[in-house]
């Protein structure tokens, strides 16, 4: 006798978790949503008094675009609270030798409630004369790039981000571009690594370094790693600064509470403190769960997992019921990309940067590097330090002020930055060379730091919560090793690639994933758990979303 | 000839309560084997604590008194063990896994070519051979593995607070003397002075206020001793504990160590402030009644073990404690 | 003050403060199976952070041992950057498992073979099977004085005295050297190594000697296994924790009321 009984059953009440289950309450049926941890959000939580008291900041995700995911409009978020501000500059740069890179949106937003853009011819200029600094080709390359992205490339982004992949063999929308020779992007470039990809497009070293950090910050890949067709594009429009920075008052929480507000407003009940152990499954049908306690939930219907493959495939669906190719797919999954030092640090005041008196607007860029001009240490040491040591030699550090324009997150006067620097996975190092690697990678951020801001020594620092990898896996269990990506995203698992063959249908009836584990991959507002409600609601004959 | 030889270890003229788990292990032993237990007891005048030992009914007391073996000097002590065994030669010794059976199991074994187990938390007779099977926590608590080895004597230390101590029955056992030929040559360690510390008896405490690296700097610890106050208004002996980072960071002197390489308590309450839960401290605290546990991190392991658990940070949930406590006192 | 000579035994073993999860007993093959890194045992970092103390103090050259049946040198190469002068590696198949008198015998073997010596310090107790042992038994074996539990340690004119920890306090303890101590975490956490030092010591080409048993002397036959009858997973610790929510007032209030209720 189930203990429980809803038409469909979500496990983890993540940010896919979140996003799927008011979507199915929407087209009326019951829905519980079980989440191991105490809160809600998975990836999409914030925490006050962090990193010092009276500071609020995020844990996990933190840059993210959330008004544009169609449940912003769907469920109304912003009036369910999830208000985004739009600063006019987005991506920058400050290297060792003084000079300094920073991008204005192409496209900035000109409603912040419905998040819609427009084509800015200015912002575009004051991007051009910054390339210009280091390279007039390049930055020639940038005009004809944006032109080929407002043209060919950006029409198609939300219909590639937001559909189901079509069957292979039908092209999907970015897959299509390559047969035009306009689009500037080549059947070869989805088998390119980031490297080749960095050189193919750029000739200065400040866009290629630009390009290659870059990769990794926007999908965790190092420079012999191949991106894929999606994630070039997701680089190149990093880098160039082309869709406008945002950041939602109130940290990334807010996404995470309005979306739960929709959920319960339709009647979603949630449960936290609930970990789920097994998909209860009869005649290769799901039929509900098994939470840890022993209490069991029926699924009348449906049962959708928010989880990576390994552990929906090897726990709570389990390794009886796979075929070998199936556990050797499953294998196949890795987990050593996207490993982060990653955590808010508190400051009296900004970095003042030495590069601000040639580029002043270079003090306010939301996604700030601060980086030597060392290209060839990117590309042959950089990764290889890491690996060995637990973190490299010079830093390619990124951050993000975000308090400049969301002072609600900081006690008046102060400021708070989010901290980005790659590291090796967790299984690396002891849990003692972890904590010795956290002090010394705090340390070492302030000496570096202040060669390119001399105001940020020690006493400039109020708090600190940078938390490695341990802390990441330890508290998200499909996170594993610590990386922000439930399984390496490049390559064979990026674009249509990404999970085990049936994507969103699992072998299992009526066992669905809705994670970043799969097509959609990861970072916050990508498609994965939307295109999982279309799947199904062609299975079960459920309405379309309504955007 | 014993079948069975505890080591008994004398305290303050008295026999310590260790020895009388070890006696009742050491019994449950013999009735396996269908033999007898016995005890040694060594020091410069065991003869009170031997006289104590006989009720229990071993059927031996050995009794070396040498007055070199005034005070725990190693040397003079693992050569007279060793020849204590020659003259007795049990099947069995048990010693306690205490700072005495630490330092002479392993030297004993060695000079008797034999093979010890340390740390035991159970023992029993493999009916097939005969030799002693000896259950101990290995990894740290994380797995539990049952030895068995050649030789003769059979060794092993026990831990303390596994076996009931032995109940006194009609002893009809006598009081054996034995002699040991050791000399001032022998000691290779000489002992300076020794130098006793303001000790906390964790083991002795009711509740028990623990810190570890959460509390972030050593002045948590003042906190946790206003806490600490409190409590002592309600409970009886309230003590500060703490985890083997807070010592390895020199906030607290070692004898306030909780865990395996400290010391293992049962009270009736354990306050756990910022401690992650690692095996080695939970194996010395979570035979405690209640558990409480004070830490930031859902997900840590202490809150798997604890009856009662508070995610927040201690220096919000402390002072407003102390006040509520001194409310309701 | 002349120069001593220091020996390290150091063992590498998986991550001891691993989390339960990462931690499984394999109970048909008896093997306690840790997923996490290898490192070096706290106790024996801790014997090499007094040995480099020493060093520093007085002048020598410190040699760290370590025995296995397959030891990772870059694990290992990390006493070599916080300060040891020579890393020998003590590799052969038949040291699976040893019991701990074995392993002693091994070692001294070793120490043997290297010749000559002032101090061998060893960890209180490894960090995998919690023993205790083999340090003490290597004293016995060569005939040295033997001091556990150390928590200071310095040098006067060819002895060596000793803090060693007692459960009234702790005793100050001198003997002649050569002599075998056993070292607990009083005496502080073996020194950060930083990333340089780190990187120059595991791109330097240095060869690192491995010896095998023949080597040593030791025959099979010394060699005995520890007689593992049995493994098996621990009982369960976990018990039903009620949380406690609310603003760190009410917690503090309902935490109270807890107390009153035990008393
Ligand atoms: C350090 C870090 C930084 C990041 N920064 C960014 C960023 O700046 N921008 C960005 O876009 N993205 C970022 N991300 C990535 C983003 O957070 C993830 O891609 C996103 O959260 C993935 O969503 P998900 O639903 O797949 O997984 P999650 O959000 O992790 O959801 C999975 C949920 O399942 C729960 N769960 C797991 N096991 C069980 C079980 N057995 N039973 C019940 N529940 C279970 C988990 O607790 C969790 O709530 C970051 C991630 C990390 C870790
Ligand atoms: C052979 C061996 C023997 C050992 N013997 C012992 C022993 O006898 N005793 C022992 O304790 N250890 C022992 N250890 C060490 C043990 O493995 C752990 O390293 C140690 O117990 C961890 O101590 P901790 O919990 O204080 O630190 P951590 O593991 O660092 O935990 C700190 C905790 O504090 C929490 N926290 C942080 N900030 C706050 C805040 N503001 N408020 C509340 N909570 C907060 C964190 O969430 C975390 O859970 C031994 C290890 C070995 C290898």
């Amino acid at each position: 006798m189930a203990d429980k009984s809803f038409d469909a059953v979500v496990i983890g009440g993540g940010h896919h978790g979140t996003i799927i289950a008011p979507y199915l309450a929407k087209a009326g049926l019951s829905v519980g949503v079980f989440e191991r941890l105490d809160h809600l959000g998975g990836g999409v939580v914030s925490y006050d008094d962090t990193p010092a008291p009276g500071f609020r900041s995020n844990f996990c995700c933190h840059s993210t675009r959330f008004y544009g995911h169609p449940s912003y409009k769907e469920f109304n978020l912003y009036d369910e609270g999830l208000e985004y501000v739009f600063p006019d500059t987005n991506e920058g740069a400050v290297f060792d030798d003084g000079s300094s890179y920073v991008a204005s949106a192409a496209f900035p937003v000109v409603n912040p409630k419905t998040g819609e853009t427009s084509f800015n011819e200015e912002n575009m200029q004051k991007t051009y004369e910054q390339i210009r600094q280091f390279s007039k080709p390049d930055a020639e390359a940038y005009l004809d790039l944006t032109e080929t992205y407002k043209e060919k490339i950006r029409p198609l982004g939300f219909k590639q981000r937001y559909s189901v992949p079509p069957p292979w063999g039908t092209p999907d929308p970015l897959e299509k571009l390559m047969s035009d020779p306009k689009s500037g992007l080549d059947p070869s470039m989805q088998f390119m690594t980031c490297r080749e990809i960095a050189y193919s497009f750029f000739e200065s070293p400040e866009l290629r370094i630009l390009m290659l950090r870059g990769f990794l910050t926007s999908c965790g890949l190092h420079p012999d790693d191949v991106p894929g067709l999606a994630y070039i594009i997701g680089d190149l429009g990093m880098v160039l600064g082309w869709e406008t920075a945002s950041i939602p008052k109130g940290c990334s929480q807010s996404i995470t509470d309005s979306l739960v507000s929709a959920g319960k407003k339709l009647g979603v009940e949630y449960f936290i403190n609930s970990e789920v152990d097994k998909v209860l499954i009869e005649n290769k049908k799901a039929k509900g769960i098994k939470l840890l306690d022993g209490t069991e939930i029926e699924a009348r219907k449906m049962v959708i997992s928010d989880n990576a493959t390994p552990q929906l495939y090897l726990r709570m669906i389990g390794e009886e019921h796979l075929s070998r190719k199936m556990k050797l797919k499953v294998d196949s999954f890795f987990f050593d990309r996207a490993q982060l030092f990653w955590g808010p640090v508190a400051v009296h005041e900004l970095p003042q940067y030495t590069a601000a008196k040639n580029n002043p607007a270079i003090s306010a860029v939301p996604r700030t590097y601060w980086q030597p001009k060392d290209l060839a240490f990117l590309e042959d040491k950089y990764i290889h330090e890491i690996f060995l040591l637990g973190m490299p030699s010079k830093f390619f550090c990124l951050t993000f002020p975000d308090t400049i324009w969301d002072p609600s997150r900081a006690p008046e006067g102060k400021h708070s930055l989010m901290i980005e620097e790659f590291t090796a996975p967790a299984r690396m190092f002891s849990r003692k060379e972890w904590r010795q690697l956290h002090d010394e990678f705090y340390d070492s951020m302030i000496d570096q730091w202040q060669k390119y801001a001399p105001n940020m020594t020690k006493d400039n620092f109020i708090g600190e919560r940078i938390a490695t990898p341990v802390e990441i896996q330890d508290t998200h269990l499909d996170m594993r090793e610590g990386g922000w990506s439930e399984g390496n995203p490049g390559g064979s698992q990026s674009g249509r690639f990404r999970g085990l063959p049936g994507g969103y249908r699992t072998f299992i009836k009526d066992l669905y994933m809705c994670s970043s584990g799969i097509v959609g991959g990861p970072g916050v507002g990508r498609g994965s758990s939307y295109n999982c409600y279309q799947v199904i609601a062609e299975d079960f004959g459920l309405p379309s979303p309504q955007y | 000839m014993s079948d069975v030889l505890i080591l008994g270890e004398v305290k303050e003229g008295s026999l310590d309560l260790k020895t009388l788990e070890l006696l009742g292990a050491g019994k449950k032993l013999a009735g396996e084997l269908g033999g007898k237990f016995s005890l040694l007891l060594m020091g410069d005048s065991v003869s009170g604590a031997a006289d104590e030992a006989l009720p229990y009914g071993p059927a031996k007391v050995y009794k070396l008194e040498h007055a070199l073996l005034q005070g725990f000097k190693a040397d003079l002590w693992v050569t007279s063990l060793e020849q204590a065994c020659q003259e007795i030669n049990p099947k069995i010794l048990l010693m306690s896994h205490s700072f005495i059976g630490m330092e002479l199991g392993p030297r004993l074994a060695c000079r008797l070519n034999s093979r010890l187990t340390t740390d035991c938390i159970d023992l029993s007779i493999d009916p097939e051979d005969g030799l002693l099977l000896r259950t101990k926590p290995v990894s740290g608590g994380n797995a539990i593995s049952v030895f068995k080895c050649q030789g003769e004597p059979q060794l092993a230390t026990v831990r303390g607070k596994v076996f009931t101590p032995v109940e006194t029955s009609d002893g009809s056992g006598e009081i054996v003397d034995i002699k040991a030929d050791i000399d001032e040559s022998i000691i290779k360690v000489a002992s300076l002075e020794v130098v006793k510390e303001d000790i906390v008896s964790l083991d002795k405490a009711n509740v028990v206020v623990s810190g570890g690296a959460g509390l972030g700097e050593e002045d948590g610890f003042e906190l946790l001793e206003e806490l600490r106050e409190a409590l002592s208004k309600s409970f009886g002996n309230v003590m500060i504990g703490c985890s083997r980072v807070a010592v390895d960071k020199g906030w607290i002197s070692s004898d306030h160590q909780v865990g395996l390489t400290g010391t293992m308590i049962s009270p009736d309450i354990y306050v756990a402030v910022g401690i992650s839960g690692a095996i080695q401290h939970l194996v010395g605290m979570v035979q405690a009644k209640k558990i409480i546990a004070i830490n930031t991190d859902p997900g840590c392991n202490m809150f798997k073990v604890a009856d009662y658990g508070v995610i927040e940070d201690y220096e919000e949930i402390i002072p407003a404690l102390i006040e509520k406590l001194e409310e309701l006192s | 003050m002349t120069e001593i000579r220091i020996i390290v035994c150091a063992k590498e073993i998986p991550d001891p403060e691993a989390p339960l999860s990462d931690v499984s007993v394999d109970a048909e093959k008896m093997e306690v199976i840790v997923d996490a890194p290898q490192v070096i045992s706290p106790f024996d970092e801790n014997a090499l952070e007094v040995a480099v103390q020493l060093k520093e103090e007085v002048g020598g050259k410190i040699s760290v041992l370590s025995l296995g049946k397959k030891v990772s040198d870059t694990v290992l190469r990390k006493t070599l950057a916080a300060g040891a002068d020579e890393l020998i590696l003590l590799e052969d198949d038949n040291f699976d498992k040893l019991d701990s008198h074995s392993t002693a015998a091994a070692l001294a073997g070793a120490i043997q073979k290297i010749g000559d010596y002032d101090l061998i310090l060893t960890g209180r107790q490894a960090g995998d099977w919690d023993s205790g042992q083999v340090g003490l038994i290597l004293g016995e074996i060569l005939e040295l004085p033997c001091i556990s539990l150390a928590r200071e340690i310095t040098i006067e004119d060819g002895s060596v005295v000793v803090k060693k920890s007692i459960p009234i306090g702790y005793e100050r303890v001198k003997a002649k050297m050569p002599a075998l101590i056993t070292v607990s975490n009083e005496v502080g956490e073996l020194r950060y190594i930083s990333r340089t030092k780190m990187l120059k010591m595991m791109r330097g080409a240095r060869s690192i000697p491995s010896w095998s048993a023949e080597d040593l002397g030791v025959t099979e036959e010394a060699l005995q296994k520890m007689g593992i009858a049995a493994l098996s997973s621990p009982p369960d610790m976990g018990r039903d924790c009620q949380l406690i929510e609310g603003t760190p007032d009410e917690q503090a209030e309902k935490l109270a009321e807890v107390f009153k209720a035990l008393r």
